[in-house]
């Protein structure tokens, strides 16, 4: 009977398109372990920042500095009254980024795990090469294993892309999963295993590209003049981001810290967030 | 005629009916229709050597030469294979272009994901494709895309209620053209309809039952139209995401074989008005087309001959030799003199007892058997080609598959996809939700033959 094949068919005809969804901050919270006295430019320098962004509406800063919180709890309870649109904060809260550079410390683990807010994580405060500021970003970088249908997550990398910026868009399927696949495919007879590795790679891929393209028909529909760049392969994930970061110059990289793959941040974003310690992360 | 002793009649009668309870036990036995029937044509074969009923000798050609063939190759009514076979092919290389897949999808984006927009359409889509393709394929496309499109809209409620109503709707499909189901390529045949004739007498009742099926189902099955707003605007979101054009690999041949399906239809009805293609037959015209669309993929054809249902080409070439058979053994002279008294109770009496009576017989095993025994007895009682006891088999034929889950290859298929769904459904519960149905198609196809046909 050739039900499944039909089956097949239509599945293969649903295309998750991008819907464009206009970004309004609300309240913006500034995490810092230092007193609000200590805090400098940075408060004035967030605020051009997020003044820059392709956002709705105006936003109001929230400055939450030593003296607001003392430890992790009372941090999320902070967070939890005041309900921010965005988090602001740095790696190694109430630990010095010397200590610990393996990790991105307890406060930032716990305010991606502990809340749905997003929260941009801005290089340490004593590096060097980000000199503490921040750039409207020309060139993002938006990494998932599962691109096709995450409108949210492409929609706050489009809203943090600036006006005629690149806006790439990444998904790296793994090749070593998918060579254990083929591999079991290979010792079943009843599948061509050359046409079954053709047709599942090109499969594999033809979506999350079917999907980049709805997003360049939406934001043309919507006036937002951005080139979406898409980066879709097959590969090693952690080590091919790696690679696109240096390869396109890459200023603010986006991702989840909430889906399957990355449960308690204990995969792909904070590998990414750990490596990646110069860079603006944004993450979900 | 040979003659033929009453009990030698007798036991090939019974060979007759064990093979019809074969067929009706077909699940059961773990066997297909091909293997059943085979089995039956070699013992049919067999008994008819050892009885002497058959007619051994040289076959005597028009040309007036007679040639030798093995006794069961004129058994076989080759047009019937010739038909099935050359659309089976046809079919299949221009649904690979996806005009199909596209005609459908273009339909459930045009619904905006209402449902009942949804079920009207779907409703004309089984009737259209089992009308042009043939009513398991028809049940196979429609009853996947609803599986995936009713998923994808989350209205997995009405999963039961869609399929059993395309179920039963192929069986109203498959009576609207000549070719749309195998009982009317024998009947049609045996009685000499012409293609368009067959159209313009069946094309009426086929939309008055399908409105009737289809007011029925949304009344049984309470499938509504969407009223908020939101869940509208949520149900157009939904249906948006299906890209009709996925299935097409190339523009160039989708367009050919848009071209090539509407010649198809066009040479199809007109075949009996074409001197040349008269003489040649509509099994020329289907082997014609397929050979034409199979110059697509010259290349690689053996995909094209692996996707033929070969247990059904097979099924039909042993029933043919086992309906002949029964013929020499003067079996069906026995269920003649049956039908004649059936017939002989009077115009109306007569028509309307032929209706549910092969409906009923066909609603417990297959109806191809049927209609081929059937066919074969009125053409030898010389039935005229217009006379509504044509009709009356017909119609009985092809409607009595929607009285039980094994009535018919697509109902089969139906239940198959509900199972499939994990939808708990028996025999019995399917006899339940299709008896109001089935009796409404009956009753109206004998008002319909007793007062328009008659």
């Amino acid at each position: 009977m050739r039900l499944d094949e039909f089956e097949s068919v239509f599945r293969s005809a649903i295309k998750p398109r991008f819907t464009y969804a206009p970004l309004d901050l609300g309240t913006v919270l500034l995490v810092s372990d230092r007193p609000a006295d200590h805090l400098g430019e940075r408060p004035a320098i967030l605020e051009r920042f997020l003044g820059s962004l392709n956002t709705t509406g105006s936003f109001d800063l929230v400055v939450a500095a030593q003296e607001d919180w003392r430890d992790v709890p009372g941090l999320l309870s902070l967070v939890e009254q005041r309900r921010p649109g965005l988090v602001v904060t740095w790696r190694n809260l109430l630990e010095g980024e010397q200590e610990l550079p393996w990790t991105v410390g307890p406060v930032v683990h716990a305010l991606t795990q502990a809340t749905d807010i997003p929260l941009l994580l801005a290089p340490a405060p004593g590096s060097s090469a980000a000199g503490g500021t921040l750039a409207t970003p020309t060139r993002v970088l938006v990494v998932t294993d599962h691109l096709t249908g995450d409108d949210h997550l492409v929609n706050w990398g489009v809203h943090f892309t600036a006006q005629r910026g690149h806006l790439h868009l990444a998904h790296i399927e793994e090749r070593t999963t998918f060579e254990h696949y083929m591999d079991v495919i290979g010792r079943l007879p009843s599948i061509d295993t050359d046409a079954a590795r053709e047709r599942i790679h090109d499969k594999l891929l033809e979506l999350p590209e079917d999907y980049c393209i709805s997003i360049v028909e939406a934001l043309a529909h919507h006036g937002i003049d951005e080139r979406v760049v898409s980066l879709v392969s097959l590969g090693d994930p952690l080590a091919d981001y790696q690679a696109l970061l240096e390869k396109h110059r890459i200023e603010l990289l986006v991702c989840n810290t909430k889906d399957a793959g990355q449960e308690a941040m204990a995969s792909l974003a904070h590998a990414l967030a750990v490596e990646l310690r110069r860079l603006p992360l944004l993450l979900l | 005629m040979h003659e033929v002793s009453a009990p030698t009649t007798w036991l090939f009668a019974a060979v007759l009916v064990a093979m019809i309870v074969g067929l009706a036990l077909e699940e059961r036995l773990h066997a297909r229709k091909s293997m059943i029937t085979g089995l039956f044509a070699v013992v049919s074969l067999g008994l008819g050597a050892a009885f002497g009923v058959l007619p051994f000798g040289e076959v005597v050609l028009p040309n007036g030469h007679a040639i030798g063939l093995p006794v069961y190759v004129p058994a076989i009514d080759w047009e019937v294979i010739a038909i099935i076979l050359g659309a089976s092919l046809f079919i299949d290389v221009v649904s690979r272009s996806g005009i199909f897949s596209w005609t459908a999808i273009s339909l459930t984006r045009l619904s905006g994901g209402d449902p009942l927009r949804l079920l009207v359409f779907y409703a004309a889509l089984t009737v259209v494709f089992s009308a042009l393709l043939n009513n398991v394929t028809a049940m196979i496309i429609v009853g996947s895309l609803t599986v995936v499109s009713l998923g994808k809209l989350e209205r997995d409620d009405l999963l039961l209620g869609f399929l059993l109503t395309e179920g039963l709707l192929t069986n109203i499909g498959g009576l609207l053209t000549l070719i749309s189901s195998v009982p009317n390529i024998i009947l049609g045949n045996k009685a000499g309809i012409a293609f368009v004739s067959f159209f313009l007498v069946a094309a009426p009742y086929a939309v008055l039952a399908t409105a009737l099926t289809l007011g029925m189902a949304v009344w049984l099955f309470g499938i509504r139209p969407l009223a908020a707003a939101t869940a509208r605007a949520d149900g157009a979101r939904q249906v948006a995401n299906f890209d009709p054009r996925d299935g097409i690999e190339s523009v160039a041949f989708f367009k050919l074989s848009w071209g090539l399906l509407a010649a198809f239809i066009l040479t199809i009805a007109t075949t009996t008005v074409i001197p040349g293609l008269r003489e040649l037959g509509m099994g020329f015209v289907a082997m014609a087309f397929a050979i034409v669309a199979m110059l697509r993929y010259k290349h690689e054809v053996d995909r094209n001959y692996a996707a033929l249902d070969w247990d059904l080409l097979f099924f039909f070439v042993f029933l043919f030799v086992v309906i002949n058979v029964m013929e020499h053994a003067g079996v069906l002279h026995l269920l003649g003199e049956g039908i004649g008294a059936l017939i002989a109770t009077g115009e109306v009496t007569g028509a309307g007892l032929l209706i549910w009576s092969s409906a009923l017989a066909s609603s417990v095993t297959d109806n191809v058997p049927l209609a081929a025994v059937m066919g074969t007895i009125l053409a030898d009682q010389q039935v005229p080609t217009d006379s509504h006891l044509w009709w009356a088999t017909i119609f009985g034929t092809n409607l009595g598959g929607n009285f039980t889950p094994i009535g018919s290859a697509s109902t089969v298929v139906a239940v198959a996809v509900i199972h499939k769904q994990g939808l708990p459904l028996s025999f019995v519960g399917f006899v339940r939700a299709a008896l109001p149905f089935a009796l409404a198609h009956l009753l109206l196809a004998t008002a319909y033959v007793l007062l328009f046909l008659r």
